[in-house]
């Protein structure tokens, strides 16, 4: 039984860019990658206000006894920062190098719905910018980013913030879904005949795990936010117990989409480095079946531990247990790719660019987000530091340190095939020793201000407490090194960007099928697309004699 | 307190079920023509039915323990088969060309059958014999009430654990013929059993959640569990059954496609026509 049909589309129904309509025609595109590279604007946008955001609540916690900022807009400054850098960066950063890279991966000439991946895209744009609206009617979504029940519901906030969160939150979320569905199908049933499942690249291959991922966990969380905006349009009360709703119920939508959901950014940030490493140590990958399927069990277990984000709410023993048990097994997939990593590296000719040395930090960094994670997958520890900064410090050194760091690794190794420039790379080293010093001055010392006691979310403390202070200090000179190195970054790109193009193919002496393309891929991908015997076809076509083992 | 005694009691062991394992292990020895770790896998299966059906843990059933259906069942649908079907050889009888069952021949093709009839039974077996513990101990057990002559007592419970044993075997026959080439292709294997992982995970996550907290009895040591060597509150009883479903019965099955796909990543459809074709000669 075949898993899918083949349903021919009708040769010239789809909007076509040609050059004379200029710009204007990219509102109109299907096209992947110029969707992709839509995506990854819109995410630089929201990356630069989620960032000043940022920059807004370090400014006020950087001395205590502050009232540079008034309590009410603090609450909307980091709610507004969790929520556009979760869903309007990392996921639109992830979703656009994969809708523009996995076409050209798997010798496809485009994606499997055009038409639903513009869509997709558009949704998200409309999700966010309906969010930033809230700032201009009335007040933004001040209730955190995983909006706890009964404070978002109207009694509590009732300003319409939390309406545009719901609303805003359900149409990225469409978006998301589209996109996922897409990944899957087009991996399904785009590839070049050659290509078996077993011989996709690693990130191919993450992207389409994480597909069914967003399939499985976008429709809980979208189930909530409808749940939610009922309660406070149409007075329901799913999530008010005062009435007979469960505030507990929401944490269970959400949480059982949250989690999945950090899977969901790493899963592809984990794909990038596995692309990145092994061509940069001049390594095939190491032990790449434990690579991918170690993705399989992440996947699957990811929707096994979501109840470990609720352990303070009251649940017994048992269930607790149970929960710590399955979250600290997740740790296990998780540390069989970092061995294997290390194991690339490990007597390769390493050739140290920017996209490699952010793989790099990446490696060290995810890793210790992800033993603090394991750290308070342990209950009691969990009950003493949670909703304090050690989890502030969790979530930055997984999301930032990882998925940021491996989107960074991503975004310099593949400009050239984007853009057919070079990222400065005396710039890029700025860049990067920037912004990873500044980021673990910023976040290594939240780890101790969450055991001392900081509480997250407070909007000031009192400047007699002198550690408190002294660390809050280092932490916002860390925000503003990583500031001063986004600049670097937005100065690369602008100077990069009025270069003329002159990358050729496959400067990096990768080999997987996008290098064996133009820089850029003209409209039509592939006029003809290489034989491919293994998991390197261009380490194959260089070697003819050293080939990979056949795999078809 | 936990009463060690009650587990180091000669009695509370079946002597019974003591000489049956052996004789059948040794049976299996004798006659079967095994690799050494089909042996093991064979030997595990017989001491986790012996566990559950013959040590001092079965005997906790009669205090009303809900969570120890839930392992029965567990043990019996889900990890015994598999670890049965490893250790059988493959030119049983039953799997081979002589026997016409053909069901047994090509169980691939009656795969989504097989879920089913499993899931059923799962869901089933589990609630009725929530209700056969309710109506022996008068408890309300997940939700379930039975009263003392409800007609629910009539079935006996080695029925249910037989069916469930016969479900789970068919239910792994798909995955884990022994007989390789009759298997289901890897990918569907895994989706297989994904699918019945969500099914189990539902299950344990009804249990685990319903355990009610309203009533002052559910968080007493009350009735028959106060009795009992292993006392537990109901509600810490419906929550252990309810997450041994869920958590170690879901990570059994990640694991299994795990396996599964780590020796598909290395197929080659070539090498594998061509050692077809050898043998074929
Ligand atoms: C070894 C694996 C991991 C374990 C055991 C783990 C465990 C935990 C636990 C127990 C919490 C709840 C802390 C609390 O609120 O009290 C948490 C929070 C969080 N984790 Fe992890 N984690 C792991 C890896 C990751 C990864 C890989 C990511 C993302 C890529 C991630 C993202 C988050 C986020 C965003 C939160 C905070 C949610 C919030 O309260 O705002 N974690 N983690
Ligand atoms: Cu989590």
């Amino acid at each position: 039984m075949s898993l899918f049909i083949n349903i021919q589309e009708g040769e010239d129904q789809l909007p076509e860019v040609t050059s004379d309509k200029g710009r204007l025609l990219w509102i109109s595109s299907v096209d992947h990658k110029q969707l992709g590279i839509m995506y990854l604007w819109l995410a630089l946008f929201f990356f630069i206000i989620g960032g000043l955001e940022a920059m807004l609540i370090r400014a006020q916690l950087a001395v205590g006894d502050n009232d540079l900022i008034s309590p009410e807009f603090y609450n909307q400054l980091f709610t507004m920062h969790g929520t556009t850098m979760i869903f309007l960066v990392l996921m639109p950063a992830l979703i656009g190098l994969a809708t523009y890279l996995i076409p050209l991966m798997i010798g496809a000439n485009e994606m499997a719905f055009p038409r639903l991946n513009a869509f997709s895209f558009w949704m998200t744009c409309l999700g966010g910018f309906l969010m930033y609206f809230s700032f201009f009617a009335g007040g933004a979504p001040d209730a955190g980013w995983f909006n706890y029940a009964p404070l978002s519901e109207s009694n509590y906030s009732s300003t319409q913030g939390v309406d545009y969160y719901l609303v805003g939150l359900i149409l990225t979320g469409m978006g998301s879904i589209g996109a996922g569905l897409n990944f899957v199908t087009t991996i399904l049933t785009l590839r070049s005949p050659d290509i078996k499942l077993n011989m996709l690249p690693l990130f191919a291959w993450m992207i389409f795990i994480n597909g069914f991922l967003i399939l499985a966990a976008f429709p809980l969380l979208n189930a909530g936010l409808f749940m939610m905006l009922i309660d406070r349009q149409f007075d329901a009360h799913f999530f008010i117990p005062s009435s007979g709703g469960s505030a507990i119920l929401w944490q269970h939508f959400f949480w059982s989409f949250g989690h999945p959901e950090v899977y969901i950014l790493a899963l592809p940030a984990f794909g990038i480095i596995s692309e990145v490493i092994p061509v940069f140590s001049r390594n095939k990958i190491f032990g790449y079946k434990f690579v991918a399927a170690s993705t399989v069990a992440i996947a699957l277990l990811a929707f096994g531990v979501w109840v470990h984000h609720m352990f303070a709410v009251g649940m017994t023993n048992t269930v607790n247990g149970f929960f710590a048990a399955s979250s600290m097994l997740i740790g296990i997939p998780t540390g069989v790719k970092v061995i294997n990593w290390i194991g690339t590296l490990y007597k390769g000719s390493i050739r140290m660019t920017v996209s490699m040395m952010f793989a790099v930090a990446f490696l060290i960094d995810f890793t210790i987000g992800g033993l603090s994670g394991a750290s308070f997958a342990i209950v009691p520890i969990d009950w003493q530091l949670t909703d304090t900064y050690y989890v502030v410090a969790h979530i930055h050194y997984v999301f930032l340190g990882g998925t940021a760091f491996g989107i960074f690794a991503g975004i310099y190794y593949w400009f050239p095939k984007i853009s057919g420039r070079f990222l400065s790379e005396k710039l890029g080293k700025w860049h990067l020793w920037l912004f990873v010093i500044g980021f673990n001055f910023t976040f290594l010392v939240q780890h101790v201000l969450g055991i001392l006691g900081m509480p997250r979310r407070i909007y000031t403390y009192p400047s007699r407490f002198g550690s408190w202070e002294i660390f809050n200090m280092i932490s916002t000179l860390g925000a503003v090194m990583m500031f001063v190195a986004i600049a670097v970054f937005l100065w690369n790109l602008f100077i990069t960007l009025k270069k003329p193009r002159t990358a050729p193919k496959n400067p990096w002496e990768a080999w997987t099928l996008e290098w064996a393309t133009n820089s850029p891929p003209d409209l039509k991908n592939f006029e003809e697309v290489p034989r491919v015997h293994s998991r390197r076809p261009l380490w194959d076509l260089a070697n003819p004699d050293n080939p990979d083992k056949r795999l078809n | 307190m936990i009463n060690t005694d009650f587990f180091i009691t000669p009695d509370n062991w079946s002597f019974a079920g003591i000489i049956l394992s052996v004789l059948v292990i040794a049976a299996y020895l004798l006659f079967l023509k095994t690799k050494t770790s089909q042996k093991a896998y064979f030997i595990v299966t017989v001491i986790l039915l012996y566990v559950s059906f013959g040590s001092p843990i079965a005997l906790l059933r009669d205090y009303g323990l809900h969570s120890l259906t839930m392992l029965q069942h567990i043990v019996l649908l889900m990890i015994a088969p598999i670890l049965f079907l490893k250790s059988i050889p493959s030119n049983t009888i039953l799997f081979s060309e002589k026997f016409k069952l053909n069901i047994l021949q090509q169980p691939k093709n009656y795969y989504l059958m097989f879920w089913w009839l499993s899931a059923v039974m799962m869901w089933g077996g589990h609630f009725l014999s929530a209700g056969i513990l309710s109506a022996e101990t008068g408890t309300s057990i997940c939700g379930i009430t039975a009263t003392k002559d409800s007609w629910i007592t009539a079935i006996p419970e080695s029925l249910i654990l037989s069916l469930l044993f016969i479900a789970g075997i068919l239910f792994a026959l798909p995955v884990f013929n022994p007989v390789k080439s009759k298997r289901l292709a890897p990918l569907k294997s895994v989706i297989y059993l994904f699918t019945a992982c969500v099914s189990c995970s539902l299950l344990g996550l009804y249990v685990a959640f319903s355990a009610s907290t309203d009533t002052l009895n559910s968080s007493l040591t009350a009735f028959t569990t106060l009795r009992s060597p292993v006392p537990l509150t109901l509600r810490a009883d419906q929550e252990l059954a309810g997450m041994l479903m869920w958590v170690p019965g879901c990570i059994l099955y990640v694991l299994a496609s795990v396996s599964i796909l780590l020796s598909w990543y290395e197929e080659n459809p070539v090498e594998k026509s061509e050692t077809a074709i050898h043998t074929a000669k």
